[in-house]
C-alpha cells in the first residue's frame, strides 16, 4: 500500500507534536509539583542522593536533617529546616575543606510580586555554628582561573543571599609555611556585615568597610626585639566606589604612628592577585608614612640588648624619625620604584642630627629582587661631638679592617647558656644590590663636628656622587678654620678635595700659619695621595727662607747669608714630603717656639715666643751659648734684627759681633 | 715512693701545668668587657675612652657593647689579632683575642704568571713572617703598586684579603695594561714658552710608563725652582685601553727681593740686597743678584743661567760675575771674575748628561802687612769645563742615594798668554757606583765604590807653596776619608798636594730595626801626591762603621773611624763623628 507523501509528514507531525506535548505536560507536572511542593524533590533523601550521585562532596554526614516548606499564597512561601552535626569534606586541586557544622538552619519567606519581584521576609538568619572547620591548602601545579573577589562580594549583598549568622570557632588554615588558627563569627545583614576573627573587628555595608582591632595585636612574626611586639590602634578604612576601592590604614607600634593609603581597582580583582601586574597596580597606587616620636626610647623598648642603646654618640640624643613611602612606574615592565623619604631630626644639649634620607628603590615583582637603587643624603644640620682624643699622636685604628675575613660574633641569651654550644652567627653571602648615593651637605649649618683636637668647629660641606661602592664626583670641603696646632695658630680658610673618576681625587688647600713675624701660606694642590705644596709668606721671602721660617723660626739666610748648602738641605728636607714637614712642625712647636740645628756650624739654636712681634733666640755650639738675637717685626716687611754672634770670615778669623740690620723683603 | 712513681709524678705535674698555662688569661677591660689572651692587652687612654666609655664627656658616657667589640676588632687588627672572636653573655662582652697571625703564604692573582711571580718574591722577600695587621697590607699594596707602576702598569689596581686561619694574604692585580707616557698636555704657565720646560723630562712619550720618572720630572722642576710645585694627573680607561697624562703647575711667585741696612761691631753698617729671578723670561731661565757691602768688606754676585734658544731648550749660558773687596786690618783684596759659559743637558733612556764649558777671567789686586806695600794685581784667564752623568737611578734620591752611578769630570786650564803666572791644567774625575748586592733579612745588602782622581798638571819648576789653595788637593772629613779631620790630609802643614787618588769601599744594610735605619762598613784609602801624574807610597786609610737614620730632617750619621797611614805608623786613634747630612 502506497502511503502519499502528504500522509507521512502528517503522522509524523502528530508523533513529534504528541511527544512535544507529553514532554510539556511531564515538566508542566513536575513544575506545579516543585511549586506546590519543593520537598517533594528537595529533601536530605535527594540530597544524599544527588551528593552520591554527582560526588562533588569526599564525604557527607548529618544528623535530623530538615528541609521544610510552607503554602502562605501562591507567590509567597516560607523555607525553614535545617541540620544538625552536618559534616563534610570537600577536596579539590587547590584546598581540602573538612568541617563539621553543629547546627544549620534557616527560617526565611520567600514572596514574588510583579512590581517588587523576589523579597525575603527572615523570620532567622541562615545560623552555621561550627567548632571544626580544618582547610588544607594544596601547591596546586595547573593553573586555575583566579576567583573574582568582587562578585563575591557582589553577591553577598544581593537580595538572593539571605541574613547570615555564622559562628566558626577553630578555624584551622593549614599551611606548609604558617599555620594558623582563628575563631570567626559573622553576622550579616541586607545592608550589614559584622565580623570578628583574630583580633579584628569588621563592619561593612556595601559601600564600605571599617576593620579595627579593639585590643592589641601581637605582631605576627618575631623580630628578635626585646618584648613582644603588638600593634595598637589598628584601623582599615575601605569604600567601595564604582570602578575603585581607595583603602586608608593606620596602626601605632610603640611610639611609631604608621599610615598606608591605597587603592584598588575593582576591574584588577577579577584577576589573579599574585601577579605582578596586579601587585603592581596596588604597589602603585600605595603611598604609606611611619612616623616615630622618640626614637631613641622606641629603640630602647623595642630591641633587645646591647642593640637597643644607639651607638655614641648618638645615644645621647631624642627625636623623630619620619619615613614616607611613595610609588611610581619604573622603567621595566610589572615593576615599582619606591620612592622612600626619611627625615631624622634628633637633638641633644651638644649635638644635633637633621638629615634626610630621599632613596628610590625599584622593585621587580617579576622575580621579587631589588633594582639598581638611588640614595640621596641631605645634611641639614648635623652637629656632632668626636671623643676625646689624644693631641700628640694618631687617633688608634678602631674601625675593622674589610681586607680582613669576618671576626666570629657568639650570642647567648643569658648567663646559664654559657656552658652550652653557641648559636654562631655567620654572615650569610648575598648578592648586592647596586647603590648609587649622592651625599649632600651645603651651607653653614650642614655639619659641624667639635673635637678637642680643634680650636674651633670644624665646618665641612661636601657634594658627593657614588657609584658602585666609589666616589665618582663630588667635592668635600671646609669652611674658614682657624686653630692652634702645637702653639701656632694656623689658619684654613679654603680646603677642598674634588672627585673626578677616573682621576684621583685632587686636593686644593691654602693653609697659613700665623708666626710671630711671619705668615706663611701654603699652597697645598695635586693628588690627595700625593699632593704638592707650595709656599708663600708675608711679607715675602724666598721658598728656602719660608721652608726655614716654618721650621727654624726665622729664615736661613739669617743665620748665614751665602749658605747655599744649608738652603739646599731644606729643600731636600720638604722634598720628602709634607708628613716630614709635620712632624718637624711639631718639634718646632713644642714646648719652645722653635728648635733648630745647623749641621755646618754645628749650633744648636732655638727661639722662643716673645708676644706676636718679637722672638727670641738663642744658640750655643758644644762650648755652650755664643750668640742671641732678637728680631721685631715692623709690619709691611720691615724688620729689625739686632744679633750678637759668632761671625767667621773668609780667612777663617772668628770674632764676636754685635750688630744691628734693619730689612725689607719682598717678593713678586 | 719508687722511682718510677715520681717520674710519673713529675711528668704529671709538668703537663698539668702546661694545660693550665696554655689556658688564656682573663682581664677586665671594661666594667662590663672581659678580654681573654695569651698576651697583655693593654688600653691607651684614649682606646680606654673610645670603648668602655668616657665618663666626663655625656655623649661617649655609654658605648654599646656591640659598638665595642666593632672598634675592638679594628683595635685588635692593628695589634695582629685577626680573628677575634666575641661572646655576648647577658649584657657582658667576653672578647678572645686568639693567636696573632703572621704572614706565611702569599698568593698573587692577575693573569699574568711573571707579574705573580714578581710580586710574590717581592712581598715575601720583604714581609715573610710579620705580624698580619691593616698597616701590614697598607704596605704590601703600596709596594706592589709602586713595582708594577714603575714596570709599565700605569693603571694597576692592587687589593689584598687576608686568611688568617691559614695566615695567607692574596694580592690581587687588576689593570695590567702596559702604556706608553704619550703626549703629555701641560697646563701653560703665563709668560713661559712650553719648550722652556723640555729640559726637566728624563723620557719621551714613547717611552713606557715609569712611575719613578715621573717622580723625578717633578723633583728636577722643585729642585730647580722653576716652579713651586706641579703634579701629574692619570687617566685610565682600561675599556678602550687607552691611558693619558697631563701635568699641572703650582707657578707661586719667580721674584724676590731683599734689603737691608743696619751695622754691626765686626764691619760696621752695611747694606744687604738680594734679588732673584727663577722664571726669568719666556725661556724660565734663573738669575740670581746679591749685593752686601760694609766698610770692610763689600760684594756682588751674580749669575745667570739664561736659556736663550727656543729650539734647542736644553742648552743655556751659563754666567757667573763676581765683584769683591775686602778690606781688613792685615789684608785689602778686590777681585772680579767672570765665568761665561756654554751649558748642555741631555737625557738618554736610563740617564742625565750635563756639560759645560767655557772661559773664565779673573782681575783682582791685593795688598798686605808683609809685603812692601805694592799692591799686587791679579789678571789671569781661564779655560774651564766640566761633564757630569747620573742614572736616573741615581738622580731620583733626595738626600741619601742607594742605587745608580754618578760621574762628574771638570778640568780648569790657564796659562801665562791668559795672564796666570805658570801653566796649569786642573783635572778631576770623580766616579761612584752603588749596587744592591741582595737580600739580608728584612733590608738589603748595598755595596759601594767611589773613586776620586785628581791632578794638577804644572811645569816642574812650579812648586805647592806658590799655587793657590784651591787648584791644590786635600783629603780628611765625612765626605772623604773619614778617619781623619776635614782637610787635614797629606801630612804636609797645610801645604796639600798636586795629585790625590781616593777610593772607598762602603757595604750598607738597610732595615736595621726599622727601615729608615742603616748600617754600614767601610774602608776609605787616599794617596797624594806632591806632583802631578805621581803619588806617593803612602797610603792614607781608614776602616770604620757606623749608621745612618734617615729622619724626617735628612740624613743623620754617626760612626767610629781609625785613621792609619801605611808609613811612619801613623795612627789618628778612634774617630768619633756624629752629624747631619754626608755623602759618600
Amino acid at each position: 500500500m502506497k502511503i502519499p507523501v502528504k500522509q507521512i509528514f502528517k503522522r509524523l507531525f502528530l508523533i513529534i507534536t504528541g511527544f512535544i506535548a507529553l514532554i510539556f505536560i511531564t515538566v508542566a507536572i513536575i513544575l506545579a509539583t516543585f511549586f506546590y511542593d519543593p520537598t517533594v524533590f528537595i529533601n536530605p533523601k535527594n540530597l544524599d542522593y544527588a551528593l552520591s550521585r554527582t560526588k562533588v562532596l569526599e564525604s557527607w554526614s548529618w544528623k535530623n536533617a530538615e528541609i521544610k516548606h510552607e503554602w502562605i499564597k501562591w507567590n509567597q512561601r516560607r523555607f525553614y529546616g535545617g541540620f544538625q552535626d552536618l559534616c563534610l569534606v570537600y577536596d579539590n586541586p587547590d584546598a581540602n575543606v573538612d568541617t563539621c557544622l553543629e547546627k544549620v538552619s534557616w527560617n526565611v519567606e520567600l514572596q514574588w510580586t510583579l512590581s517588587r519581584g523576589f523579597s525575603y521576609v527572615v523570620y532567622e538568619p541562615l545560623i552555621v555554628q561550627s567548632s571544626k572547620l580544618r582547610v588544607t591548602t594544596k601547591d596546586n601545579k595547573e593553573e586555575t582561573p583566579p576567583p573574582d573577589l568582587m562578585s563575591y562580594w557582589d553577591m553577598l549583598w544581593s537580595p538572593l543571599i539571605p541574613d547570615l549568622d555564622l559562628k566558626f570557632s577553630k578555624i584551622e588554615i593549614i599551611k606548609p609555611e604558617s599555620p594558623l588558627t582563628f575563631d570567626l563569627a559573622l553576622v550579616k545583614k541586607p545592608n550589614s556585615l559584622t565580623a570578628e576573627a583574630l583580633g579584628f573587628n569588621l563592619l561593612a555595608t556595601p559601600k564600605k568597610i571599617n576593620i579595627y582591632a579593639p585590643k592589641r595585636v601581637l605582631l605576627p612574626f618575631d623580630l628578635k626585639t626585646r618584648n613582644p611586639l603588638y600593634f595598637s590602634e589598628i584601623k582599615l578604612e575601605a569604600n567601595v566606589l564604582e570602578k575603585s576601592i581607595p583603602i586608608v590604614m593606620s596602626a601605632k607600634l610603640e611610639s611609631a604612628v604608621i599610615k598606608i593609603q591605597t587603592s584598588v581597582l575593582k576591574s584588577s580583582l577579577k584577576e589573579d592577585l599574585s601577579t605582578p601586574k596586579f601587585l603592581s597596580n596596588v604597589i602603585l597606587a600605595t603611598t604609606g608614612s611611619v612616623e616615630v616620636t622618640k626614637l631613641k626610647s622606641t629603640i630602647e623598648n623595642l630591641l633587645r640588648p646591647p642593640y637597643n642603646i644607639l651607638p655614641a654618640p648618638l645615644n645621647v640624643m631624642e627625636g623623630t624619625l619620619k619615613i614616607a613611602v611613595e610609588t611610581e612606574k619604573y622603567v621595566e615592565k610589572d615593576s615599582v620604584l619606591f620612592k622612600i623619604k626619611t627625615g631624622l631630626d634628633m637633638t641633644s644639649a651638644k649635638q644635633d642630627l637633621k638629615l634626610t634620607v630621599n632613596s628610590e628603590v625599584p622593585f621587580l615583582l617579576k622575580d621579587k629582587t631589588i633594582g639598581p637603587v638611588i640614595l640621596g643624603l641631605e645634611l641639614k644640620k648635623v652637629k656632632l661631638l668626636l671623643p676625646t682624643l689624644a693631641k700628640n699622636r694618631l687617633p688608634p685604628q678602631l674601625i675593622p679592617d674589610s681586607r680582613f675575613k669576618n671576626s666570629t660574633v657568639v650570642l647567648r641569651e643569658n648567663k646559664n647558656q654559657q656552658n652550652l654550644p653557641a648559636k654562631i652567627k655567620k654572615s650569610p653571602v648575598k648578592k648586592g644590590v647596586e647603590v648609587d648615593m649622592k651625599l649632600q651637605a651645603l651651607g653653614e649649618n650642614a655639619l659641624h663636628i667639635n673635637t678637642n683636637l680643634l680650636d674651633q668647629t670644624l665646618r665641612l660641606n661636601f657634594d658627593i656622587e657614588i657609584s658602585n661602592g666609589e666616589i665618582q664626583k663630588g667635592w668635600v670641603q671646609t669652611l674658614p678654620l682657624t686653630t692652634t696646632i702645637f702653639k701656632r695658630k694656623i689658619v684654613i680658610p679654603s680646603l677642598r678635595i674634588i672627585f673626578d673618576a677616573p682621576l684621583e681625587p685632587q686636593i686644593i688647600a691654602t693653609i697659613e700659619f700665623h708666626l710671630p713675624e711671619y705668615k706663611i701660606t701654603l699652597q697645598l694642590e695635586g693628588p690627595t695621595s700625593k699632593p704638592r705644596q707650595a709656599f708663600s709668606s708675608q711679607p715675602p721671602l724666598p721658598a728656602d727662607d719660608i721652608y726655614a721660617v716654618l721650621l727654624f723660626g726665622r729664615p736661613l739666610s739669617g743665620l748665614d747669608a751665602d749658605d747655599k748648602t744649608a738652603a739646599q738641605k731644606s729643600n731636600q728636607i720638604i722634598s720628602q714630603g709634607v708628613l716630614s714637614l709635620a712632624v718637624l712642625y711639631y718639634f718646632a712647636g713644642s714646648p719652645i717656639e722653635s728648635i733648630g740645628y745647623d749641621p755646618e756650624s754645628n749650633e744648636v739654636s732655638a727661639q722662643i715666643g716673645l708676644g706676636s712681634k718679637n722672638s727670641l733666640r738663642v744658640e750655643g755650639s758644644g762650648s755652650g751659648l755664643n750668640s742671641a738675637s732678637v728680631r721685631r717685626a715692623l709690619g709691611k716687611g720691615w724688620y729689625i734684627d739686632s744679633s750678637v754672634q759668632k761671625t767667621t770670615n773668609k780667612n777663617g778669623a772668628s770674632g764676636g759681633d754685635y750688630g744691628v740690620l734693619l730689612e725689607r723683603i719682598i717678593s713678586y | 715512693m719508687n722511682l718510677s712513681n715520681l717520674f710519673f709524678s713529675i711528668i704529671f705535674l709538668f703537663l698539668l701545668q702546661a694545660c693550665a698555662s696554655s689556658k688564656p688569661k682573663s682581664d677586665k677591660l671594661c666594667p662590663k668587657i672581659y678580654i681573654h689572651s695569651d698576651d697583655v692587652i693593654e688600653l691607651s687612654e684614649t682606646e680606654n675612652r673610645l670603648i668602655c666609655g668616657d665618663s666626663e664627656v655625656d655623649a661617649y658616657k655609654v658605648i654599646p657593647s656591640y659598638q665595642a667589640s666593632y672598634m675592638l676588632t679594628g683595635l685588635l687588627q692593628s695589634r695582629g689579632y685577626s680573628q677575634p672572636r666575641f661572646e655576648y653573655v647577658g649584657d657582658l662582652l667576653h672578647v678572645y683575642t686568639e693567636k696573632k697571625s703572621y704572614l706565611k703564604h702569599v698568593i698573587v692573582v692577575s693573569g699574568n704568571e711573571a707579574d705573580n711571580k714578581m710580586v710574590e718574591d717581592e712581598v715575601m722577600r720583604q714581609y715573610e713572617g710579620e705580624i698580619i695587621t691593616p698597616k701590614l697590607l697598607d704596605a704590601i699594596e703600596k709596594d706592589t703598586l709602586t713595582l708594577l707602576r714603575n714596570n709599565t702598569y700605569p693603571c694597576a689596581k692592587i687589593s689584598s684579603t687576608v686568611d688568617a686561619s691559614i695566615e695567607t694574604v692574596t694580592v690581587t692585580l687588576n689593570g695590567l695594561e702596559p702604556f706608553q707616557y704619550g703626549v703629555i698636555p701641560r697646563e701653560e704657565i703665563p709668560g713661559v714658552y712650553t719648550e722652556a720646560l723640555e729640559r726637566f723630562y728624563p723620557f719621551v712619550a714613547t717611552d713606557y710608563f715609569s712611575e719613578s720618572k715621573l717622580s723625578l720630572t717633578e723633583k728636577r722642576f722643585l729642585r730647580s725652582g722653576v716652579v713651586q710645585g706641579t703634579y701629574f694627573q692619570e687617566k685610565c680607561d682600561l675599556k678602550n685601553k687607552n691611558f693619558s697624562l697631563n701635568q699641572q703647575f703650582i707657578p707661586g711667585t719667580s721674584k724676590t727681593v731683599r734689603l737691608g741696612i743696619g751695622a754691626s761691631t765686626e764691619v760696621g753698617p752695611m747694606v744687604r740686597a738680594k734679588w732673584s729671578n727663577q722664571r726669568s723670561g719666556n725661556m724660565a731661565s734663573l738669575i740670581e743678584a746679591n749685593l752686601q757691602m760694609s766698610f770692610k768688606n763689600q760684594y756682588f754676585i751674580f749669575s745667570s743661567d739664561r736659556y736663550m734658544w727656543r729650539e734647542t731648550p736644553r742648552k743655556s749660558l751659563l754666567t757667573t760675575f763676581e765683584v769683591e773687596r775686602d778690606d781688613q786690618t792685615t789684608y785689602q783684596e778686590t777681585t772680579a771674575s767672570l765665568k761665561p759659559h756654554l751649558k748642555w743637558t741631555r737625557d738618554t733612556s736610563s740617564r742625565e748628561w750635563t756639560w759645560t764649558t767655557g772661559p773664565t777671567i779673573i782681575i783682582g789686586s791685593y795688598i798686605d802687612n808683609s809685603s812692601d806695600s805694592d799692591t799686587k794685581r791679579i789678571k789671569t784667564g781661564a779655560l774651564e769645563g766640566m761633564l757630569r752623568t747620573q742614572s736616573h737611578t741615581y738622580e731620583i734620591f733626595d738626600i741619601h742615594p742607594e742605587a745608580g752611578d754618578f760621574m762628574q769630570f771638570n778640568f780648569d786650564f790657564r796659562h801665562p798668554s791668559m795672564g796666570f803666572v805658570d801653566p796649569l791644567l786642573k783635572l778631576d774625575l770623580s766616579y761612584l757606583r752603588l749596587k744592591r748586592l741582595g737580600d739580608l733579612g728584612k733590608g738589603s745588602a748595598i755595596g759601594g765604590i767611589r773613586v776620586n782622581t785628581s791632578t794638577t798638571w804644572v811645569p816642574d819648576e812650579v812648586s805647592l807653596t806658590s799655587l793657590p789653595p784651591s787648584v791644590k788637593y786635600y783629603g780628611g772629613g765625612s765626605d772623604d776619608v773619614r778617619g781623619f779631620k776635614l782637610s787635614t790630609l797629606p801630612d804636609s802643614n797645610g801645604l796639600g798636594a798636586l795629585t790625590k787618588l781616593g777610593v772607598k769601599f762602603e757595604f750598607r744594610k738597610t732595615y736595621v730595626f726599622i727601615p729608615t735605619i742603616e748600617s754600614f762598613t767601610f774602608v776609605d784609602t787616599v794617596f797624594f801626591g806632591s806632583r802631578p801624574w805621581e803619588l806617593d807610597n803612602r797610603l792614607w786609610y781608614s776602616p770604620g762603621t757606623g749608621l745612618r737614620w734617615l729622619s724626617p730632617i735628612g740624613l743623620v750619621q754617626g760612626y767610629v773611624a781609625r785613621g792609619l797611614s801605611t808609613e811612619s805608623v801613623r795612627d789618628e786613634g778612634n774617630y768619633f763623628y756624629l752629624g747631619l747630612g754626608g755623602v759618600f
